[in-house]
């Protein structure tokens, strides 16, 4: 007869649950995908001979070389206006992957600074600090997007801005709180009465703790960015054609589903894989940075 | 709780009020709002004529002032492609996306809350593994491409279902199965986590002490505790979703809100985009007033603060 448990929790196996866990030690593939597309998106233009916006009507709906048809002059095939795939993912990949570094980056900067200011001057400023952010946090990002798109004409720029709009506030919520924390710490009341300004005690006592808990962010907003950015080229209101975005190819690939499925089936792919390599990643450091943010 | 409510309720519309103010802002930051609100295909007297009639000429305050008051009354203006009053328009698109959302929401939960209980039931074993690298994929992979995907495999390659339009009750199913499968996602992981806080309480404890039927420990009483935050995530879903309805509606040529929107911003329809964000945003400020109220309604501490 089956001993009923003390606790609610049933483990089960520990073999297996230790299992997972090794294997979420190792972030080998997560590693290896993303190495693999930084690599495409540094490199990349050295290894395809050809424009990604060079098209060959000639050459119009060629599939990729494993099918029928296909060739291994154009790895991935070609699209509607005979560009060839692999030039043009590999473009993607660069527009992904900088859109999202830059957004992190100056979304990351601007939103740390001010929960820093907002978690350690409290008071007034702290309310109407967080008053301002949690309004925007509860307003539906796309609709923000798409309002920004319409007004302003879109391009590279307008969709960095458009999303570092978007994403701001999340590292002021975040590091306010870590903030309010630490300035409580004794190390810190004696930088003050060691006479360190405001300033200084932010940057050099405050900023460092919370520095482990903003990186486990950072990792998953770019993923978070790269999935925003598609969506927006997916709708026509990211960056604009002729440039190659893996979202406004996906788009492009919708029409031709029946017969063509690689032209949307491989950007979408792409979009897929390093999003979720990003993510298996910032779980790893999550994982080894802040145990205490793990959502079970 | 009568106060509780009215202050919320203030509180909410001071938020639609700030939705309004921000699209006045946005628009008048480009410099031209003419060129922005106005049909580009209008004379240059008729430009002249809409400038006198919103007053660009008179300072900012009475502009928006004369904003505020045509929006109080309806009056969203009229969509550049078809003439017709913008809020109109929407309000004809409105059922179409509640009810492809509402099913996408069916569908969510049918998957998501069993799923999401048993997993933390079964905590550590194959199938808690296996769900939750299933949700994990599920938030990883982007909306349109899981919907595209679908319309090939079971459109295309099986036939057995449409690929698009609104059509009756087999159209609905790829687009509601799409939208669900995102939002599915995050409510599994919401669900097994708050389930397993549930599961370690002295309560369950002394249910099972009692001896009753497992399925009761876990439904009765362990799910009813669980489902307080899952409650108020899914009422935040729900218009989650409404906006998320953009891509499936896109995807899937389904005509509602969402579509209505991309195709006026493609043809820079702006009344009828000002019209969508406006009243999307009312419906969002509202479903956060109503999770509020339920949520002080069953959690009684809350009120007294």
């Amino acid at each position: 007869m089956k001993q009923p448990p003390l606790s609610g929790k049933k483990v089960f196996g520990r073999g297996r649950e230790t299992l997972w866990r090794r294997l979420h030690l190792i972030p080998g593939i997560p590693v290896f995908i993303l190495a693999v597309i930084a690599f495409a998106t540094i490199f990349g233009s050295y290894i395809t001979p050809y424009g990604p916006n060079v098209g060959n009507l000639y050459n119009q709906f060629i599939p990729p070389c494993w099918m029928e048809g296909g060739s291994t002059e154009h790895l991935l095939g070609t699209d509607y206006f005979g560009r060839d795939m692999l030039s043009r993912l590999i473009v993607g990949a660069r527009i992904s992957l900088s859109v999202s570094l830059i957004t992190v980056s100056i979304a990351g900067t601007l939103g740390t600074l001010l929960g820093l200011i907002s978690g350690y001057a409290g008071g007034k400023t702290d309310t109407v600090i967080m008053r301002v952010v949690d309004s925007w946090l509860a307003f539906p990002i796309i609709l923000l997007a798409i309002l920004f798109a319409v007004v302003f004409r879109a391009s590279y720029s307008s969709v960095i801005i458009i999303l570092v709009l978007c994403v701001w506030p999340r590292y002021t919520r975040l590091v306010r709180g870590e903030a309010l924390a630490i300035k409580e710490q004794d190390y810190v009341a004696l930088a003050r009465v060691a006479g360190a300004s405001p300033f200084r005690i932010m940057l050099k006592h405050i900023f460092p703790n919370v520095l482990p808990t903003v990186l486990v962010l950072v990792t998953f907003q770019i993923a978070e960015v790269i999935m925003l950015e598609s969506l927006l080229s997916f709708l026509g209101v990211g960056i604009p054609p002729p440039t190659a975005s893996w979202g406004s190819m996906t788009a492009d690939g919708r029409d031709y589903i029946a017969t063509l499925w690689w032209l949307s089936a491989i950007p979408g792919l792409a979009i897929f894989l390093t999003v979720l390599s990003t993510n298996l990643l910032g779980d790893w450091i999550r994982d080894r940075l802040d145990p205490k943010l793990r959502v079970v | 709780m009568q106060r509780y409510i009215l202050g919320r309720f203030i509180q909410g519309i001071v938020s639609v009020i700030l939705v309004a103010t921000t699209v006045f802002i946005i628009v008048r930051m480009t410099g031209n709002p003419l060129d922005v609100i106005t049909d580009p295909r209008i004379t240059e007297q008729e430009r002249q004529a809409v400038a006198e009639r919103l007053g660009l000429d008179q300072p900012v305050i009475v502009q928006y002032g004369r904003y505020i008051a045509s929006l109080a009354q309806g009056d969203f203006g009229k969509s550049f492609q078809s003439q017709r009053p913008a809020l109109e328009l929407v309000i004809e698109r409105l059922p179409a996306t509640i009810q492809l959302t509402t099913a996408a929401m069916f569908v969510a939960l049918v998957i998501a809350l069993p799923v999401g209980v048993y997993a933390a039931v079964r905590r550590g074993s194959t199938l808690d593994a296996v769900v939750r690298l299933l949700a994990f994929s599920g938030q990883s992979a982007p909306p349109f491409w899981t919907g595209i995907m679908a319309i090939w495999i079971f459109a295309v390659i099986l036939g057995v279902l449409p690929c698009g339009g609104r059509s009756g009750i087999q159209s609905i199913i790829l687009p509601a199965a799409t939208m669900g499968w995102f939002g599915a996602a995050g409510i599994i992981r919401l669900t097994r986590s708050s389930m397993l806080d549930v599961l370690g309480s002295d309560y369950i404890t002394m249910a099972r002490a009692k001896g009753l039927p497992e399925w009761i420990v876990i439904w009765k009483h362990g799910f009813k505790n669980a489902a307080i935050p899952v409650l108020t995530y899914c009422v935040l879903l729900f218009v989650l979703l409404l906006s998320g309805a953009v891509v499936a509606e896109t995807v899937f040529a389904w005509p509602g809100v969402g579509r209505l929107m991309i195709t006026s911003v493609h043809n820079r329809d702006f009344p009828v985009v000002q019209a969508v964000i406006i009243l999307v945003s009312i419906f969002y400020i509202g479903a956060n007033l109503i999770v509020d109220i339920l949520y002080a309604w069953l959690n009684p501490k809350i009120r007294y603060q």
